[in-house]
């Protein structure tokens, strides 16, 4: 499903008289359909870096990062042309990060309807949806018209999560989606991911959190000095 | 996925003022722009890009980089000195439209292509009410039924949340913000596939900002159409552009994903660029 093989990012910080930052060096490892792996590490290790090396957000110094596209296609996301990547991004590819990154100004339930009406949804089933959704993560109903921007950590997360979800990704890359929530959130944010891996969709996440990798992880992998190393 | 055909294709397109010499037409290093031995300023110096159908292509760089001499040249406001560009909407992209008739030209300005100006006394005739700036376009592009040019240009002014009552009004009485707007209306008229955009949001305030951009963002979504936004404004460009292109001296260094460009630059003008955003 997705196969990373010798992947490696440097940074080369021109602002700095040309000083080279090691982000990873030499990751391989197999994410499979419908499975979880977890990346593991300490703060600063480059478990982001490589989330977002695989989203091409950064764009990787060595390796290969083979993707088996929805048509049975197989992409390598680390030298595809950006054209591939921004349709990729737009059918296929999502990716959550610790902060909601939404366009300002638009209520929460206009936002996800927005996102829901991809394909053949009619505007009126994508709103019914995203009001189910929304009322499914316990996002209270007097919220559903009003910005995301005046939401709580909790309820901005809970909306972030699933405005990926309703894109219908087939590869989701999760960077510390249950960071500094509250119980509640997080077993809400749990549940949704578990429902997400149900549906076959590939998952790779980002954790700190123990219960999170005990409740979703299939396979785990922990970031050493740079470097990838599989956790039984 | 593969082998998208863009809509407008741009190569080795240059602009200069001054004779040039050997030394710089063979494109030699020309530091910010100038040659050193004729003194030759090469305000574009071989620009290729691609825009691909229903994109926003962001253009950033700082002042006098060529961005908006980029656009004008696109535009036909500015001469080329060398370069070819094809519009896949005209003659199927076969024809150069640097090398057509003046009358060709102003045929893709009428049909194929809208702009909108920094600043709007160079898109608006000041003195025509608003419906009649619009119905320029439509005149231009032979529509002369003026039923129909009023039922359009208040459709198209309506669009732009220009309030009915107000649209047989002077925009040189409008605040900057609805005079954009205009603009933009004015621009859309004869639904042009590609739509270019200079700096249309400097000088307005925060909240109409917004809702300019808003606007821009919410027609891209209705009408599809690929649109070029050239700006210094590194987080209106983080907020519309799926791809950005960085220009320093007439050159682009940089072409990206808008989240590559901005979070992991690999040229060192962008480098300073991007760290030095607030």
């Amino acid at each position: 499903m997705l196969q990373v093989s010798g992947l490696s990012k440097q940074f080369k910080m021109h602002i700095r008289d040309g000083l080279v930052i090691d982000g990873f060096n030499d990751v391989s490892f197999t994410a499979y359909k419908g499975k979880l792996l977890a990346v593991t590490g300490k703060s600063g290790i480059g478990k982001s870096t490589l989330l977002k090396c695989i989203y091409r957000t950064y764009k990787p110094t060595g390796g290969s990062v083979i993707y088996l596209s929805r048509d049975g296609k197989k992409v390598d996301l680390a030298k595809e042309e950006d054209q591939t990547i921004i349709w990729l991004r737009k059918s296929e590819l999502g990716y959550v990060s610790q902060f909601l990154h939404v366009i300002p100004r638009v209520s929460a339930l206009d936002i996800l309807a927005g996102r829901l009406l991809t394909g053949n949804a009619s505007p009126k089933g994508a709103r019914e949806e995203a009001e189910y959704l929304l009322d499914r993560v316990r996002i209270s109903k007097s919220l559903w018209n009003m910005y995301p921007s005046t939401f709580s950590g909790g309820e901005k997360q809970r909306l972030n999560i699933l405005l990926a979800i309703a894109a219908k990704p087939n590869l989701l890359l999760l960077d510390e989606p249950t960071a500094s929530l509250d119980a509640v959130s997080k077993d809400i944010i749990i549940e949704l991911i578990l429902d997400t891996k149900k549906k076959g969709v590939t998952l790779i996440g980002v954790f700190h959190d123990r219960d999170a990798i005990k409740a979703l992880a299939d396979t785990r992998y922990d970031m050493r000095k740079n470097r990838l190393v599989a956790v039984s | 996925m593969d082998n998208i055909m863009p809509v407008l294709a741009v190569r080795n397109m240059s602009v200069r003022f001054g004779e040039s010499c050997e030394y710089c037409i063979k494109g030699c290093a020309v530091e910010k722009g100038r040659c050193p031995y004729c003194h030759t300023i090469w305000a574009l110096n071989k620009v290729s890009f691609n825009l691909y159908p229903g994109e926003i292509l962001g253009i950033v760089g700082e002042s006098g980089s060529g961005k908006s001499t980029l656009l004008k040249a696109l535009y036909f406001d500015m001469e080329v000195s060398c370069g070819e560009a094809y519009l896949s909407e005209y003659r199927e992209g076969r024809e150069n439209i640097f090398e057509i008739s003046s009358q060709q030209k102003r045929y893709i300005r009428n049909h194929k292509m809208g702009m909108v100006y920094q600043n709007p006394v160079m898109g608006l005739r000041m003195n025509f009410s608003n419906s009649a700036n619009v119905a320029e376009k439509l005149i231009a592009a032979g529509i002369r039924n003026a039923g129909n040019m009023t039922q359009r240009a208040e459709y198209l002014l309506s669009h732009v949340e220009v309030p009915v009552s107000r649209i047989k009004e002077e925009p040189k009485n409008f605040s900057g913000g609805m005079q954009q707007r205009v603009q933009i209306s004015k621009a859309l008229a004869n639904n042009p596939p590609v739509l270019l955009l200079d700096e249309v949001t400097t000088g307005l305030d925060l909240s109409v900002q917004a809702r300019v951009l808003d606007l821009i963002k919410k027609i891209q979504l209705e009408l599809g159409i690929s649109m070029i936004v050239v700006s210094h404004d590194l987080s209106v460009i983080r907020m519309m552009s799926d791809r950005t292109l960085v220009m320093l001296g007439g050159r682009i260094v940089e072409e990206g994903l808008t989240d590559q460009i901005l979070e992991d630059p690999i040229h060192e003008f962008t480098q300073t660029l991007v760290h030095s955003l607030l």
